[in-house]
């Protein structure tokens, strides 16, 4: 659960790093990012500036992490 | 035998087949055992003959458009790999109703395999630890049950193909746990003795010319607008023919492709619908697709699979593979099926011609596969 004070992250971008922050750059990125790639059309490596801006998106991407037990808050679950 | 056996049998009879099989896996003990079979045959006598004989082994299969291994190919017929201790330490599997709620069916397959491992899925180590999946493959919900075996285990790749049926989409079989299922995708998760490695192969490279998806009806798998532009008009333009030439080699020849890392993970048009495109995999509003140019598919398929047999960077006990029927096709059209089949012979394997392959996502008109 979020709290107002920590809402996560509000962007594209702020998520790329936070979660490049919890898993590495490694496989475990690389995982994650494929199945993002497939599943919304966003790689977290090349994220262009329209991707950003769409709040939309974002939203469904973090919809899809928490689906995934993956917290942007509080480490992976 | 500790490692692997592959047995492939000609007889469309499914007791005969059976027999055959059963014949030529006298004195294995398997700890798993993956059986492809023609659409036509009575998938439930054969799995459960198969588990009669192998008690203690995790028993699936699935109907294909065409099945093979090492001893031989065809379409109709058995093919079957048991896989030793030598191979795999532990297994459990499980059959997912994915008829309704594919989330549901997918979790509850995931909750019995976790009880018969008494290991929670999600904290597996995916050095140690892989998934194969038979999926369900004629009803177009291949990306859903992906996005749940994504949601059951983040961080543990499945791979997989889509059961066949001579590819007239018209309903598959799979079968695990005893039971035969028309709306079911098998799951095996297993722990590996060793090192293994998966391959996902495609001879279609990247051009420079993209283009973005603008407009879907995902599911139903239609592109509507590519660019803002009606997508048959706009596809048939960068191909240079009229919309109303477009025909299944156009397609073929030129799947169009996500990129990720360099490369490419295919989606390909199957025929023109109105002024759209139904494709054999769904896209997503906003995704960037590159036009793709194929290369050789026996001499790309060879290289592919003598690096990543070198990954391995020790014996190869062998292969499981899901081969595109479209690449099949390619491989008859262009006199290569011997040729293909020779290739993936460099090491024992066994393998269908699947209605759709899984690494990940459901990708097109690729070999996916597991190799060990």
């Amino acid at each position: 659960m979020e709290s107002a004070a920590h809402p996560g992250p509000l962007s594209l971008m702020q998520l790329a790093a936070t979660l490049r922050q919890r898993l590495g750059h490694g496989s475990l990125f690389q995982l994650l990012n494929t199945r993002l790639v497939i599943q919304h059309g966003v790689n977290l490596k090349d994220i262009s500036p329209d991707q950003d801006r769409d709040p939309a998106l974002l939203a469904r991407v973090r919809s899809t992490l928490s689906r995934m037990g993956i917290a942007l808050e509080g480490g992976r679950s | 035998m500790s490692g692997i056996k592959t047995v492939h049998s000609a007889h469309t009879q499914s007791a005969d087949a059976l027999r055959e099989v059963v014949l030529a896996l006298d004195g294995t003990a398997p700890r798993a055992v993956v059986f492809f079979a023609g659409l036509a045959q009575d998938g439930a006598l054969i799995g459960r003959g198969l588990q009669e004989r192998f008690p203690k082994a995790s028993v699936l299969g699935c109907s294909t458009n065409g099945e093979f291994c090492e001893r031989g190919h065809g379409k109709g017929g058995l093919v079957v790999m048991a896989l030793g201790d030598e191979v795999i330490a532990r297994c459990a599997l499980a059959m997912a109703d994915v008829s309704d709620d594919i989330e549901k069916g997918v979790q509850s397959a995931a909750r019995r395999i976790e009880a018969r491992l008494g290991e929670s899925l999600r904290v597996l180590d995916a050095e140690r630890w892989t998934g194969v999946a038979l999926l369900e493959g004629a009803r177009g919900r291949e990306e859903a049950i992906n996005v749940a075996l994504g949601n059951m285990a983040p961080f543990l790749p499945v791979v997989g193909g889509s059961a066949g049926d001579n590819l007239s989409f018209s309903g598959t079989w799979t079968f695990a746990d005893g039971m035969l299922s028309r709306d079911g995708t098998a799951i095996l998760i297993a722990e590996m003795q060793g090192p293994f490695r998966f391959i996902k192969a495609c001879n279609f490279t990247p051009t420079e010319r993209s283009v973005t998806v603008t407009r879907t009806i995902p599911e139903r798998r239609l592109i509507v607008e590519l660019d803002g532009k009606p997508a048959a008009e706009f596809y048939a333009q960068a191909l240079g023919v009229d919309t109303h030439e477009l025909s299944f080699p156009h397609f073929l020849q030129n799947p169009l492709g996500l990129l990720i890392d360099g490369e490419a993970w295919l989606r390909s048009g199957v025929r023109v619908e109105g002024e759209a495109l139904f494709f054999a995999c769904s896209v997503v509003e906003g995704a960037r697709l590159h036009f793709m140019q194929a290369t050789d598919l026996v001499e790309d398929t060879r290289g592919k699979l003598a690096r990543t047999m070198a990954e391995l960077a020790g014996p190869v006990h062998g292969g499981l593979f899901f081969n595109c029927a479209y690449r099949m096709l390619e491989a008859q059209i262009k006199g290569q099926e011997v040729a293909y089949h020779r290739v993936l012979s460099m090491l024992p394997h066994a393998g269908m011609q699947s209605n759709g392959e899984s690494y990940l996502g459901h990708i097109n008109q690729t070999l996916t596969g597991l190799i060990f």
